[in-house]
C-alpha cells in the first residue's frame, strides 16, 4: 500500500465507471442521478454504489458541492504459478516476487480457473485491491501450452 | 329454433370406436373441476388436470358431452365439454356428416338460451364454440345457412328477453372475432387463405347485415328517454358497444393493400382507420349512425368504462375515410352531426376525469381528419360555436392541468389539453387552404394564450397553487421531470398560439416579465433570507420559469440539422410594426443597448421599440441582475433553475437571431436587423454580454451540473457560427476561458462540460486572423502538451493522482477531436496526432482501468469521425499506423478470451467493445467519402489502406462476439453494422479472410437472422448476404468459402419468406437477398423448390405450390443481376409470398 487508501473528489466529478466510499466501503459507481432540493433548490447528488468485495448494494445523497471519498483502486497482475492443496493460489508478479495469500475465488470464477488450470492454460490473474482488501477481479488467458 | 334434446343429438351415436364410457364420469369430472376450483395442493391439481386434459381429447365426444352438459350443474364441467367440443369438431370435421354439425350447432345455442344462469365465461365459451362451428363451414355450406342463423341471432337481439339479447350480441361478437382475422381468433389449423377467404365472404355477405342489426338497437336504445340503470340494461349497452367497435375496427379486405394483408393475420398493430366499401354509404353516413351514438353517450356517461368504448366507437367513426365518400358535400354532411353531437355532449359544465382525453382528442380529429380545404362546407355558425366550445375546453384544461398536478403525476388534463393544442395549430396551419381558419384563430387564441401563462402564474397574476411554499422546499425532485422535457409538445404549441397573435403575446410576456424582475430586484435589494422571504423569491423564480420557457418556445423553434430561421409571422408582425411607425430603429437601438448596462436599466421603456426586441431586453435585463446578484454574493438566494432558463432562453434565441443572415428571408424588418443583425453595435455588445455570462456561470455555478451544461451549450452555439464567433474573439474572457482550463473553477466541472468547453474554445479560433490564431492555439493547447509529457516521462504506474489527471487529460483530448472540423483539419490533426501516439502507451499502462480505455479509444474514435475523411493521404496513413498500435496493444491486454460475461454484466460494461466497433465501422467511411488531398499523385498505393486497420481490429473482435454479447442490443447492432460495412465496401476481400475468422463471420449471420435480436440487425445480416452473394456472381466464383458458405443461406432465407412468421418491412430486403442468392446457387434453388413441393401430403397444394415457384422464376428467364430481371422478380416475389403463405400457413 502506498501513501493514503483514499483521496477527495467533488461529488459532481464522480463517474458512472469510477468509485467511490458509500457508509464506510469501497464500492463501485452504478448510477448517478442528480437531484435538487425543491425544483430552485441547489442540487444533489444521489449515487448508487456496489461493494467492491461483498456486493452490497449501498444508495447515498449528498450536495454536489461536498468532497466525496475516492478510493485507491489498484489493479495488479500476477502470473498463476500453482494452485496448491486444491484453494491457495502461487501467483508471480511481473519482478518475480511471489504472493501466496490469496484463495482461489468462489464461484463461476473456481471453476474457470481450475479446468484452465488443469488445462495448461497460462493464466493471468488480476487482482483488485482497495482500502486494504483483495480480490480475484480478472482472468486472461495468455497462451496455451501445447 | 325447433326444441332439442340431447336425445336427439345423433351423432353416430353407436360408433364410439370401441371406447366405452365411464358410468362415473360426470361424478369424476365434477370432482376434478371442485378439486381445481379449491385451491389444491400441487399434486392434486396435477391429478386433476391431468384428468381434464385426457377428457379434451375424447375421440367423438359429441353425444358423450352433450349428455354431460344436460346432466350436470356443473359450469366448470359444462365449460370444460364446450372446449372439448370445439377441439373435437375442428379435428373431425370432414368425418362428420352436414346434419350432425348442424344438429350439434342447434344443440348449443339452444342450451345456453335455456340457461341464462350459466357463468359468463361458459356461456362465451359456448357461443365461441358456435362462433367457429360457423365460421368452419363457410367455405362447404352455402349463404343460405348462414343467413338463416343470422337472421335467427336477429330476432334474439330483438326479442324481448333480455338474456336472449345478450346471447344474440355475444354469439355476434364471437363470429366477429372469429372472422376478423386479427390474430385473435381460434386456431384452426387450417391455411392462411382458408382464413382470408372466409373472411372475404362473411365481409361481403354478412357483416353489412351485422351492422344493420346493430344499428336498429342502437336507434333503439338512443330512442329511449333515458336508460334503466339495472345490471341487465347496463349489460347489454355493454356488449352492444363492444360490438360498435369490433365492426368500426375492421379491416376490409383491400386488393391494392396487399403489404397490410400480409401483416393482417400477424396481429393487428394500430387500429387503421374505418373504410368500409361504398355500399355501406347509406348506412354509415345516411342513417343517423353518429346521432344514436352521441344519444347513447348521452345515456352512459355516467358510467365510466361504457363511455369509454363510446368514445372509441366515435374517435373511430369519425376517422372514416374512402370511397364511401363521392364528393366533399358528403363529407362536410357527416361532419354536421359530429359537430352538433360534440356542441351537446359538452355542454354540461364539467366533463368526468375519464372522459377528458377521449373528448379533446375527438375535437382534434374532428378537424385533422377532414381536410382542410373542404371546411368552408361546414356551416359557419356551427364551425364558429365547435371552435367556442373547444376554446372553452382548452382553457378549462389549461386550468385543471396545473390544478390537479398536486394529486397525480401524469394528468390527464395535461393529455387532454396536448391534444386540443394540436388542434388549434392544426387549423392555423389549414389557414393556406382555408383563409378564415386565420381569423377565427386569432379570434380565440388570446384567451387560451392568456389562460395557460395565468395557470402557470402565482397569484396577482396568475392562478397557479400558492404551493411554492415551504412544504415544496423539502421534495426532491429528480432529474426526469425537468419541465422543458416533460411539457416540450405543450410549449411548442403555446408558443405556436402566441405567433398566431404576436402583439398580444409580447405584450403578456413582456409586462409580466418586467414586473417580476423589478420585483426580484426589490427582493434581493432588501434580503434578509427568512423563510417568508424564500417562499416569495421561490414563487417568483417559478414564474420567471415558466415565463422565460413560454418567451424561448415563441421567439424561436428547436431546430437541428435546418438552418435555424426566425418564425414567419414574427418577422411579419415586426415589419409590419416598422411599416406603420409603431416602431423606430433609434428606440429599438436605444432599448437593446440600455438592457446590457445594468447603470441604464432603470431607464423607462421606449414606446417606439420593436416589440421583439424589448421582449428579448427584458431578458437581458433579468440576466444581468442575476449576474450582479452573484457579484453580490447573493447566489444562495438564486435560483439554479433559473439560471439555466436564462441560458437556455438565450441559445434558443442566438440561433435564428443573433447576428441573423438576412438572405434567409424575403424581407427583412429594419428595426430588428438593427438591433440584432450583422454590424449593429448591440448585436456585438450582446455576445460579450453573453460570453460574460458564461464566464460567471462557469464561477458561481460550478457544482451545478445541469447549469454548466446549458451555459457551455451556449457557448458552444456562440462559436460555431462564424459571424457570432468574429464576435466572440474580440471578447477577453474568451483568452481566460482558454487558457484557464487547468485551473478552478474549470477543473472542477463535470467531465462532459469541460469536453465541451474545450470544443467551443477550439471553435471560437477558426475565426481569428492567422497570425492570433496560432498564438492562441499554442497557448491553449500548450498546458495539454506539457502535461501529456510529462505523464508520459514519469511513467505513472496507476496511483491515483495519476489516474484522475490522465482522465482529465483524455477527457479534453476528446473535446479537441470533438472540434474537428472542414477548415480546422491539418491544425487539429497537428495537435491531436503525438497525443494519440502518446495515448496508446497510456492504454498499455492503465490497460486494468476501464475508465481509462474507454476514454482513449473515444478519443481515437472522435479523430476518426470527424478527421478521416478529411485527411490528407500522408496524414492518413499516420492515423492508421497509431491506430494499429491501439487495436495491438488493446488486444494484447484484453486476450482472446476473455472471462464468460457475469450475469451481473450491463451493457456500459462493454462501452470499450462499443467504442472498438464504432471506431472500424467508421474507418470504413474512408472508403466512401474522402475530400482528402493526394500529396502526390505519382506515389501510387498507399502502404497501408483503412481495411488493412478495420481486418486487423476485426481479427480481435470478431471472437469476441459470442452470442452472450450479442444479447445486448447496441452492441449487438454495432456489430452487425460493421460487418455489412465491410461486405459492402470490401467484398472482394471478405471472402479472402482466414477460415475461423469467416466461418465466425457467418456463424454470426446465422445467429442474427434467427435470433431475436430485432427487425435491424436481420436487415443488415441480409444486405451482408446479398453484398456477398452478388459479389460470388459477379466474379463467377464457384469455389471458395463465401460461395460455399452462401449455399446453406438460400433455405435460411427461403423460410423467412414462406414458412416463418413474416415483418412485411422486411420484405423488400428479403426478396433482394433472396434474389442474389438463388442467382449465387441455382442448382441449390431447384433443389429446395423439388423438396419443399415433394413434402406436400395433399396433391392438389403440391401442384399448386409448384405453379407459384413457377411464376416467380419462369424457366425462359435466365437469373442474373441484370437491373430489369432484379426488378422484375422483386414485383412478382410480393404476388409469390401471398400465394405460398396463404397454402402453407396454418392457424
Amino acid at each position: 500500500m502506498e501513501g493514503k487508501t483514499t483521496y477527495p473528489q467533488q461529488a459532481t466529478a464522480l463517474r458512472q465507471t469510477g468509485h467511490v466510499m458509500l457508509k464506510g466501503r469501497p464500492c463501485k459507481i452504478t448510477a448517478i442521478t442528480t437531484t435538487t432540493e425543491g425544483k430552485h433548490g441547489s442540487s444533489k447528488v444521489a449515487i448508487f454504489g456496489v461493494d467492491l468485495f461483498t456486493g452490497d448494494k449501498y444508495e447515498v445523497i449528498v450536495p454536489s458541492t461536498h468532497d466525496c471519498d475516492v478510493p485507491n483502486v489498484k489493479h495488479i497482475e500476477y502470473t498463476l504459478i500453482d494452485i496448491q492443496d486444491g484453494f491457495r493460489m502461487r501467483l508471480m508478479d511481473e519482478n518475480g516476487d511471489m504472493k501466496e495469500d490469496l484463495k482461489v475465488p468462489e464461484g463461476d470464477l473456481r471453476n474457470e480457473i481450475q479446468s484452465r488450470f488443469d488445462n495448461g492454460d497460462e493464466l493471468t490473474i488480476t487482482v483488485l485491491s482497495a482500502c486494504g482488501e483483495e480480490k480475484v477481479f480478472a482472468i486472461k488467458k495468455i497462451a496455451k501450452k501445447d | 329454433m325447433a326444441g332439442l334434446s340431447s336425445a336427439a343429438v345423433q351423432l353416430q351415436p353407436t360408433q364410439l370406436d370401441g371406447q366405452s364410457v365411464d358410468p362415473n364420469l360426470l361424478q369424476k369430472l365434477e370432482e376434478a373441476s371442485n378439486t381445481i376450483l379449491a385451491s389444491p395442493s400441487a399434486d392434486q391439481r396435477h391429478a386433476a388436470e391431468q384428468f381434464l386434459l385426457d377428457f379434451r381429447k375424447t375421440k367423438t365426444p359429441y353425444t358423450i358431452c352433450c349428455c354431460l352438459m344436460e346432466q350436470t350443474r356443473n359450469d366448470y364441467v359444462i365449460f370444460q365439454c364446450a372446449c372439448t367440443l370445439k377441439e373435437a369438431i375442428l379435428r373431425e370435421w370432414t368425418q362428420q356428416s352436414p346434419q350432425n354439425i348442424h344438429t350439434l350447432k342447434d344443440f348449443l345455442m339452444q342450451f345456453v338460451l335455456n340457461r341464462p344462469s350459466l357463468a359468463v365465461y361458459v356461456r362465451e365459451e359456448i357461443v365461441l364454440t358456435v362462433a367457429v362451428i360457423v365460421k368452419r363451414g363457410t367455405l362447404g355450406t352455402s349463404a343460405d345457412d348462414r343467413n338463416h342463423f343470422i337472421s335467427q341471432l336477429t330476432k334474439l337481439i330483438h326479442a324481448d328477453n333480455g338474456a336472449a339479447r345478450v346471447v344474440g350480441l355475444s354469439t355476434l361478437a364471437a363470429l366477429l372475432t372469429e372472422y376478423g382475422g386479427n390474430g385473435k381468433g381460434t386456431d384452426f389449423g387450417l391455411s392462411w387463405e382458408f382464413h382470408l377467404r372466409c373472411k372475404k365472404v362473411f365481409e361481403d355477405k354478412e357483416l353489412l347485415t351485422v351492422f344493420m342489426v346493430l344499428l336498429e338497437a342502437l336507434q333503439q336504445l338512443a330512442g329511449l328517454d333515458s336508460v334503466p340503470a339495472d345490471w341487465e340494461t347496463l349489460a347489454l349497452i355493454a356488449k352492444l358497444l363492444a360490438l360498435a367497435e369490433q365492426i368500426l375496427t375492421w379491416r376490409f379486405s383491400l386488393p391494392l393493400l396487399q403489404k397490410r394483408f400480409l401483416s393482417d393475420l400477424s396481429e393487428a398493430r394500430w387500429n387503421s382507420p374505418f373504410r368500409p366499401p361504398n355500399q355501406w354509404r347509406e348506412l354509415v353516413v345516411g342513417r343517423g349512425l353518429v346521432i344514436h351514438l352521441f344519444k347513447l353517450y348521452g345515456h352512459v356517461q355516467t358510467h365510466a368504462e361504457l363511455a369509454h368504448t363510446c368514445l372509441q366507437c366515435l374517435l373511430q367513426l369519425v376517422s372514416t375515410t374512402g370511397d364511401i365518400f363521392p364528393d366533399h358535400k358528403t363529407r362536410a354532411d357527416f361532419l354536421s352531426p359530429f359537430m352538433a353531437g360534440f356542441l351537446h355532449l359538452t355542454q354540461r359544465n364539467t366533463l368526468a376525469e375519464y372522459e377528458v382525453l377521449g373528448v379533446a382528442t375527438l375535437a382534434c380529429r374532428l378537424l385533422t381528419v377532414f381536410p382542410s380545404k373542404h371546411l368552408g362546407q361546414v356551416s359557419s355558425e356551427q364551425l364558429q360555436a365547435f371552435l367556442t366550445r373547444t376554446c372553452q375546453l382548452t382553457c378549462s384544461f389549461s386550468y385543471l392541468a396545473m390544478h390537479q398536478k398536486a394529486a397525480e403525476e401524469e394528468s390527464l388534463y395535461d393529455e387532454g389539453l396536448e391534444q386540443l393544442l394540436q388542434m388549434w395549430t392544426a387549423l392555423w396551419d389549414s389557414r393556406d387552404s382555408f383563409p378564415p381558419a386565420a381569423q377565427l384563430c386569432q379570434t380565440y387564441t388570446p384567451e387560451i394564450f392568456q389562460t395557460y401563462l395565468q395557470s402557470h402564474l402565482s397569484a396577482a397574476d396568475g392562478t397557479a397553487g400558492q404551493a411554492g411554499s415551504s412544504d415544496d422546499m423539502e421534495e426532491i425532485r429528480s432529474e426526469d421531470e425537468d419541465d422543458r422535457e416533460r411539457y416540450s409538445a405543450q410549449l411548442c404549441c403555446v408558443g405556436l398560439l402566441g405567433r398566431m397573435v404576436p402583439s398580444h403575446a409580447m405584450s403578456q410576456l413582456t409586462r409580466l416579465l418586467c414586473e417580476r424582475t423589478s420585483q426580484l430586484q426589490l427582493e434581493l435589494k432588501n434580503s434578509a433570507g427568512s423563510q417568508e422571504q424564500m417562499n416569495r423569491l421561490y414563487r417568483l423564480y417559478d414564474d420567471l420559469h415558466w415565463l422565460l420557457l413560454i418567451a424561448g418556445h415563441f421567439l424561436a423553434d428547436q431546430s437541428e440539422g435546418e438552418v435555424p430561421v426566425i418564425p414567419s409571422e414574427l418577422m411579419e408582425h415586426s415589419i409590419a410594426q416598422s411599416q406603420m411607425g409603431v416602431s423606430e430603429v433609434g428606440a429599438t437601438q436605444t432599448e437593446m443597448v440600455c438592457s446590457l448596462h445594468i447603470d441604464r436599466m432603470s431607464q423607462t421603456s421606449n414606446d417606439k421599440c420593436d416589440d421583439i426586441v424589448r421582449l428579448v431586453s427584458k431578458v437581458f435585463k433579468l440576466s444581468e441582475l442575476e449576474r450582479y446578484a452573484v457579484q453580490a454574493q447573493l447566489d444562495p438566494l438564486l435560483s439554479p433553475e433559473l439560471s439555466r432558463d436564462i441560458v437556455w432562453f438565450f441559445q434558443r434565441w442566438a440561433r435564428p437571431y443573433l447576428l441573423m443572415q438576412e438572405k434567409h428571408y424575403p424581407q427583412v424588418s429594419l428595426p430588428l436587423a438593427c438591433a440584432f443583425g450583422q454590424g449593429s453595435d448591440s448585436a456585438s455588445l450582446a455576445v460579450q454580454t453573453l460570453v460574460n455570462k458564461v464566464v460567471s456561470n462557469f464561477q458561481v455555478w460550478t457544482s451545478e451540473g445541469e447549469v454548466t451544461e446549458d451555459t457551455v451549450q451556449l457557448f458552444l452555439t456562440l462559436t460555431e457560427n462564424r459571424d457570432r464567433c468574429l464576435e466572440v474573439v474580440k471578447c477577453e474572457k474568451l483568452w481566460f476561458l482558454a487558457m484557464q482550463q487547468f485551473s478552478e473553477p474549470f477543473v472542477l466541472l463535470a467531465a462532459n462540460c469541460r469536453r465541451h468547453l474545450m470544443k467551443a474554445v477550439l471553435f471560437a479560433a477558426s475565426a481569428m486572423s492567422a497570425e492570433v490564431r496560432a498564438r492562441y492555439w499554442t497557448q491553449t493547447m500548450q498546458p495539454l502538451h506539457d502535461r501529456f509529457q510529462a505523464m508520459a516521462q514519469r511513467r505513472v504506474s496507476g496511483g491515483h493522482d495519476g489516474l484522475l489527471q490522465v482522465r482529465n487529460l483524455l477527457e479534453l483530448l476528446c473535446g479537441v477531436a470533438e472540434a474537428s472540423r472542414v477548415d480546422n483539419t491539418s491544425l487539429v490533426f497537428s495537435t491531436i496526432y503525438p497525443r494519440l501516439r502518446d495515448s496508446v502507451r497510456l492504454l498499455d499502462t492503465f490497460h486494468n482501468y476501464p475508465e481509462i480505455v474507454v476514454l482513449v479509444l473515444d478519443a481515437f474514435k472522435e479523430t476518426i469521425t470527424r478527421q478521416l475523411c478529411y485527411l490528407s493521404q500522408a496524414d492518413s496513413l499516420k492515423l492508421y499506423e497509431v491506430t494499429i498500435q491501439l487495436i495491438q496493444s488493446y488486444a494484447r491486454h484484453h486476450g482472446r478470451h476473455r472471462f464468460t460475461v457475469d450475469a451481473s454484466a450491463e451493457e456500459d460494461d462493454f462501452n470499450d467493445l462499443m467504442l472498438l466497433l464504432e471506431m472500424l465501422t467508421q474507418l470504413t467511411n474512408k472508403d466512401f467519402v474522402d475530400f482528402g488531398a493526394t500529396d502526390d499523385p505519382g506515389a501510387g498505393e498507399p502502404a497501408v489502406v483503412p481495411a488493412d486497420v478495420v481486418f486487423c481490429g476485426l481479427d480481435f473482435v470478431v471472437p469476441l462476439m459470442n452470442a452472450e454479447l450479442l444479447k445486448f442490443p447496441s452492441l449487438c447492432l454495432q456489430y452487425f453494422k460493421l460487418v455489412s460495412f465491410l461486405c459492402e465496401v470490401y467484398p472482394e476481400r471478405v471472402p479472402q479472410l482466414p477460415q475461423q475468422l469467416f466461418s465466425n463471420i457467418m456463424a454470426s449471420l446465422q445467429l442474427g437472422l434467427s435470433s431475436d435480436y430485432g427487425e435491424d440487425v436481420q436487415k443488415l445480416c441480409l444486405d451482408t448476404l446479398e453484398c456477398l452473394a452478388i459479389h460470388c456472381v459477379k466474379s463467377e466464383s464457384t469455389t471458395g468459402q463465401a460461395y460455399i458458405a452462401l449455399q446453406h443461406f438460400v433455405q435460411v432465407v427461403l423460410d423467412m419468406l414462406v414458412l416463418q412468421p413474416l415483418n412485411p418491412d422486411l420484405l423488400d430486403v428479403l426478396g433482394e437477398t433472396f434474389y442474389a442468392l438463388i442467382c449465387c446457387h441455382q442448382a441449390q434453388y431447384t433443389q429446395l423448390v423439388h423438396q419443399l413441393v415433394r413434402s406436400q401430403t395433399d396433391t392438389s397444394t403440391a401442384e399448386r405450390l409448384a405453379a407459384a415457384f413457377q411464376r416467380l422464376t419462369p424457366p425462359d428467364i435466365p437469373l442474373n443481376m441484370e437491373k430489369t430481371h432484379r426488378s422484375r422478380f422483386e414485383e412478382r416475389l410480393q404476388t409469390f409470398v401471398m400465394d405460398v403463405r396463404s397454402i402453407l400457413t396454418v392457424r
